[in-house]
């Protein structure tokens, strides 16, 4: 019998069954946690749909991670932190309420990935901003290889940006 | 969150069997409107961001209310060749413990009566000995016992074609087109336009297409001696456009159970169809021999996780109901990407032929095009696709005679289907860079040409179908004209001439049609005791943003935003007791509950017009029936009803006090007055007006089914309408009459020594008419530009084994645009501003698309002088034509 895997998801520990160490962490979230806000679409890791974040340890910059292709074996000791735990009390949080008041998405469905991706991103700008006229090719770098299918990108990353700008320290 | 629930069964006559799952209802977010008629953001909004429920993969059976909590997985094997005959399944690579607990095949589904619905044309499973009909037909489906196996199984099955047991290769089968075929042929006098021939005209004649041939012979032989003489220029090109996968991003999935002792099938998933869906999983368990008998169809709607078209009528909700019937309990099919690259339906692949005829003027005289679009394996809408393509072919342009065949056939590839522009996108860009390269071999300016020949109100199209609105095609094209990139486009070429880039500039104009100009729609607002209100719709929201805005919509009459919205309810409706059909010779007008078409599917493009419409009118029978006695009473005398205003939600008059809707509520909760209004309303060329005695007086509204709800009543009072005004005959010929038009500037750069081209701006002139909610409209246009460089630069997807049908496509070989691609910086919408006192607001989602791949055509001809009319323009083929 293989063993357990422990990690946490939103700092609730949680436990994945060592008989199945190659199930995609999206699947493990869905389908064991009902955890459904992280999104399956393309599985190889092309959409970034699924993005989840990952902190390694306590003191440890926030990572992406693409949950449809991370097996849960992989993740023993780390805290995963999913589009549900972004909210404060049920609210949304600054990225989104930006994302909403901007009409950023319209389905909807890459939404998360996107919130998971910029707040990512935004932990690295606290611990290391960046110059104004860096800016644009930083989100870029960090956001540009999520597909949305219903947008032209012009509002995500309006709302983005305008939320990197109303947040102190993160532009030097 | 479950946005909308109901049970339903498809035949208006049979006992209403609804049964709403109440806590599937949402009410809206707070703060999501900003005032009446407007919204902070979108409705659905607040769940999507949070990550909540919301779509149908995000279901399971222990999410469901009474439903047995264990759940099966399905697994579909497709089939892998459609040349020799499919003999069976071999699962003895799986081990007992994987093995499926049930399997699905053709010859168990024959034999237990289920039978095919209209538009399906072929078997749902292939029956063993038999070729497949199309590549990705079903071959069997795999029932599991749980998730865990059904994981495990699957990733021994998923590209194991050896599974599947074949005999030897076939000859192939002989072509089959799907049905009607458009024949559209039209000549008009050589001066003022009138029409002596056409489709509309004449497409009622028993004779038409004899007659067409003679008309067809007369406009060809024309043709040919005025271009012999000189006297007329032919331009003629063949173009080319490979198939398109809509690449929503929530794979289809759903889930079902069939609840056998209360024959009683129950779908939980994301369509576009809800109506048609309930009808065909009701009809497709309907024969004599069904061994699974279905009294009523519970549907439960939620948000598509992305739509445009791609799941209009699409067959996956007919195989979630079959499994249902053969399973032990609820089964759940959830497809993944390479699944739904395979079986998914698709933007057709087309092939057109078409030659422009213009005097030496610039004049058009004449228009030829067939057009050949790849249905693949079933019919789904592709005839009718087809059809829309043959009205768009003639662009924004009066033609006095045209010639135009459109049609779908069959073949062994993926299904095509109603996708966004619905044949538009293949035909405008064909009709917009042949007139590109009209206007440079008769050295006329490329939006002059248009100019010269657009069409206007009280023209007629190239069916013979009226222009009935201003589309104000002369102000798009000005404002093109005038637009910096398209005026100063050689100056900004000099400025590329030092990097090594080509700069071109491109402009094309669409006239792209929305709705089908036969449409049936459904609405209904309720008044709550606390003054809230609730809309109702069968309308489903795709992320088109139709749930904002019917939400907006009731603040036009009852000054205050929707307190609820309910999309995508198939099932309320049946109270209205509506019948529709007829025998062709007598249509049923006459009898009150009768109406032409009950509904159909939703496209986004039916938001703004159609759909508001049924809640505004909806709305105005609340105000009229409702609100306003209740005002008076409150008031203590009837007030001039032009003098009333809505403000900060209160009804005001001059000399009378204000009064809060909660207050109106409240009387009429006491009074027992009205507190619902439910209402069909039907579309062709006009709504369809009719009268409604209501109390002691007659109400007249453009609608043609009334149901009143009393306060606190679930069911209504049925009002008969009469003196109804009701469309000609002759106008269910027009094709379509409600147009939105827009222009498109295209700013590029090509490398030529890579190919790469580079959108650097984009200008869409759009007359979307009254615009409801501004960021909706401009979210749309950005969607429709980005999904539009897509398919003229980057999506493809060959026919055949070679492409997704073998069932190994993914987003590794199928490239979307990325934001990169997108000039997200450069991204422009003008809108024209509404013509004083015209309320009309038009559905845009699909015109905004149909201008742009020719927009960039034309820019890459403007840079490179090379004509491409095979799409996609890839890398490859630009440095092929510059080499």
């Amino acid at each position: 019998m293989s063993k357990d895997i422990r990690f946490s998801v939103n700092g609730k520990p949680v436990t994945a069954p060592g008989d199945e160490p190659d199930l995609p962490l999206v699947d493990f979230l869905q389908e064991d946690l009902g955890q459904t806000g992280t999104k399956f679409c393309c599985g190889i890791g092309v959409c970034r749909a699924c993005t989840v974040a990952v902190r390694r340890h306590p003191q440890a910059p926030l990572e992406p991670m693409l949950s449809c292709s991370t097996p849960v074996s992989e993740l023993e000791g780390v805290d995963i932190l999913t589009v549900e735990g972004q909210s404060v009390d049920g609210h949304p949080n600054a990225l989104q309420e930006a994302l909403l008041t901007n009409f950023a998405f319209q389905c909807g469905y890459c939404t998360p990935g996107f919130v998971m991706a910029a707040t990512v991103m935004m932990d690295r700008l606290r611990r290391s901003p960046v110059k104004m006229e860096d800016l644009d090719p930083f989100i870029d770098n960090w956001l540009g290889d999520h597909i949305c299918r219903c947008t032209g990108y012009v509002r995500y990353y309006r709302a983005i940006k305008q939320v990197i700008l109303n947040s102190p320290g993160l532009v030097a | 969150m479950l946005k909308t629930a109901g049970g339903a069964v498809a035949l208006n006559l049979l006992p209403f069997p609804f049964k709403a799952l109440e806590a599937s209802i949402t009410p809206a977010p707070a703060h999501w409107a900003k005032g009446p008629g407007e919204a902070r953001f979108r409705i659905d909004g607040l769940d999507k961001v949070l990550g909540r429920k919301v779509y149908a993969r995000d279901y399971h059976a222990t999410d469901m209310p009474g439903w047995p909590q264990a759940e099966r997985p399905v697994m579909i094997i497709r089939a892998v060749h459609a040349d020799r005959p499919f003999n069976g399944l071999d699962l003895s690579g799986l081990p007992p413990e994987l093995q499926p607990e049930t399997i699905v095949t053709g010859q168990q589904i024959l034999q237990d009566g289920i039978i095919l619905p209209y538009g399906i044309n072929y078997d749902y499973v292939v029956v063993a000995g038999n070729v497949p009909d199309y590549l990705g037909q079903p071959v069997a489906f795999l029932i599991f016992k749980d998730r865990k196996s059904y994981r495990r199984a699957k990733k021994r099955l998923q590209f194991n074609n050896a599974i599947q047991q074949y005999g030897a290769q076939t000859s192939p089968s002989p072509p089959v087109e799907y049905t009607p075929l458009t024949d559209y042929v039209r000549k008009a006098s050589p001066t003022g336009g009138k029409d002596l021939f056409s489709y509309t005209l004449n497409g009622g004649d028993k004779d038409y297409t004899k007659e067409a041939r003679t008309v067809e012979n007369a406009i060809n032989a024309e043709i040919a001696n005025k271009t012999a003489s000189g006297e007329w220029v032919q331009f003629q090109a063949d173009f080319s456009m490979q198939a398109m996968d809509p690449m929503f991003m929530e794979p289809e999935a759903g889930i079902a159970w069939y609840d056998r002792n209360k024959a009683s099938l129950s779908l939980v998933l994301g369509t576009q169809s809800p109506d048609g869906d309930i009808s065909s999983a009701l009809d497709i368990f309907s024969s004599d021999n069904s061994h699974n008998p279905i009294k009523t169809v519970n549907l439960t709607s939620c948000y598509p996780g992305g739509g445009f078209g791609g799941r209009d009528k699409s067959i996956f909700t007919l195989y979630l109901a079959i499994a249902a019937v053969y399973a032990n309990g609820p089964v759940r099919i959830a497809q993944d990407r390479f699944e739904q690259f395979q079986a998914g339906l698709k933007r057709h692949a087309c092939d057109i032929s078409q030659s422009l005829v213009f005097d030496k003027k610039g004049q058009m005289q004449a228009l030829n095009a067939r057009m050949d679009f790849d249905g693949g394996g079933r019919k789904n809408l592709s005839p009718y696709v087809a059809q829309l393509a043959g009205l768009c072919v003639g662009g924004g342009y009066e033609i006095p005679q045209s010639v135009i065949k459109a049609e779908a056939h069959h073949s062994v590839n993926v299904t095509g289907g109603s996708q966004r522009g619905f044949g538009g996108p293949q035909a405008f860009f064909a009709t917009e860079t042949l007139m590109d390269e009209a206007a440079e071999s008769l050295a006329i300016d490329a939006i002059e040409l248009r100019r010269m020949n657009m069409l206007k109100r009280g023209m007629n199209t190239v069916v013979g179908g009226p222009i009935l609105e201003e589309l104000r095609l002369g102000e798009i094209l000005d404002k093109a004209a005038h637009h910096p990139v398209w005026r100063d486009r050689d100056k900004e070429r000099q400025k590329h001439t030092g990097d090594g880039q080509l700069y071109g500039v491109g402009f094309a104009l669409s006239n792209q049609a929305y709705g089908t100009s036969g449409d049936g729609m459904l609405g209904y607002v309720s008044l709550g005791p606390d003054g809230s209100l609730q809309v109702t719709s069968n309308a489903v929201d795709m992320g088109n943003g139709s749930a904002t805005t019917l939400a907006v919509v009731t603040a036009t009459y009852l000054g205050r935003n929707a307190d609820v919205i309910t999309m995508g309810d198939a099932a309320s409706f049946n109270q209205l007791q509506l019948q529709s059909g007829y025998d062709g010779a007598n249509p049923g007008w006459d009898n009150p509950r009768w109406v032409k078409k009950v509904s159909g599917s939703s496209s986004a493009c039916l938001t703004a017009f159609h759909q508001v419409h049924a809640i505004e009118q909806a709305s105005l029978v609340l105000l009229e029936t409702a609100i306003l006695p209740a005002a008076n009473a409150l008031w203590k005398k009837d007030v001039d009803r032009r003098s009333i205003r809505w403000r900060n939600g209160a009804l005001t008059s001059p000399g009378n006090r204000p009064l809060d809707l909660s207050e109106i509520a409240r009387w009429i909760y006491d009074n027992d007055g009205y507190a619902g209004a439910m209402i069909h309303a039907y579309f062709q060329a006009e709504w369809v007006q009719a009268e409604y005695q209501i109390g002691n007086r007659p109400y007249r509204f453009a609608i043609d089914a009334l149901g009143l709800f009393k306060a606190g009543s679930f069911s209504p009072i049925l009002v008969n309408r009469q003196n109804g005004v009701y469309p000609s005959d002759e106008s269910a010929r027009y094709s379509r009459t409600t147009f939105a038009p827009c222009g498109n500037l295209i700013a590029l750069t090509v490398d030529p020594s890579s190919g790469q081209v580079r959108i650097l701006n984009s200008i869409s002139i759009l007359n979307a008419g009254r615009i409801i909610t501004k960021d909706l409209v401009e979210g749309q246009s950005e969607g429709g530009i980005a999904m539009a460089i897509g398919y003229t630069l980057l999506e493809d997807m060959p026919p055949g084994l070679s492409g997704p049908a073998a069932g190994n496509w993914n987003l590794n070989r199928y490239h979307v645009p990325l934001a990169s691609d997108v000039p997200i910086h450069d991204l422009n919408l003008e809108t024209l501003l509404p013509l004083p006192g015209d309320r009309t607001a038009k559905g845009i989602a699909e015109a905004v698309m149909c201008s742009v791949a020719p927009a960039i055509a034309n820019a890459l001809a403007d840079a490179t002088g090379k004509r491409f009319r095979d799409l996609p323009i890839t890398n490859a083929k630009i440095l092929e034509a510059l080499a």
